[in-house]
């Protein structure tokens, strides 16, 4: 289940794309309550350090500029 | 500062901010269950959606096979052995309606989390340079 904070949370990833793209470029990230919990190049390495401090979370990632997708 | 940054250096100029388009999608898990929120980003230059294999492991998803992308270099060097699957994905639109379905994501090691056309095949789409407006039927 959703959490109730889910939605504010992608939209603060998204207001503050710029600071986060800056501090975690190339890197996935988890927010919980406006705050970046895990921060990880490996996919499960970000899931496994983020349950460990929230069960619910959101998952982004931020692209580097050098990156071609 | 960025090595782009760098280049522009003394022209009196600043890069322009970009903006990836992130579209918040959510995966049925193994159990049944919907899996946290995630967020996407849009890539008009692929068919297929990619996500990291860790994320195979936890998803409802299909039997898979083997499908071979490339990318910027046709090489074969430069090609990625990926799996491909079907999964249950669900987005919103810009009313919070939800639309659920069925769709081939092509899974490979800590790929980036990318929507690719496919996917979004049932929405008409509006994009501006920070984010895009998903509407259905």
């Amino acid at each position: 289940m959703p959490y109730t904070e889910e939605n504010e949370d992608a939209k603060w990833i998204r207001s503050n794309y710029e600071m986060l793209q800056e501090k975690y470029s190339d890197m996935y990230i988890a927010v919980f309550k406006k705050k970046v919990i895990a921060a990880s190049n490996s996919f499960k390495d970000m899931r496994e350090r983020a349950k460990k401090i929230s069960e619910h979370f959101v998952i982004s990632q931020m692209i580097g500029e050098s990156r071609v997708l | 500062m960025s090595k782009l940054s760098e280049l522009v250096k003394g022209l009196d100029k600043e890069l322009p901010r970009t903006h990836q388009i992130l579209i918040d999608v959510r995966f049925k898990r193994k159990d049944g269950v919907w899996a946290d929120k995630m967020q996407m980003i849009l890539d008009t230059g692929a068919v297929i959606s990619m996500l990291p294999m860790a994320w195979y492991y936890e998803l409802e998803a299909s039997e898979s096979v083997e499908y071979k992308l490339y990318g910027v270099n046709r090489g074969e060097e430069c090609s990625l052995d990926t799996l491909v699957a079907q999964v249950t994905m669900v987005l919103e639109d810009e009313e919070n309606r939800s639309c659920e379905f069925d769709t081939f994501v092509a899974f490979y090691e800590d790929a980036p989390l990318l929507l690719g056309m496919m996917a979004l095949s049932r929405f008409d789409i509006e994009i501006n340079s920070e984010f895009a407006i998903l509407k259905w039927e």
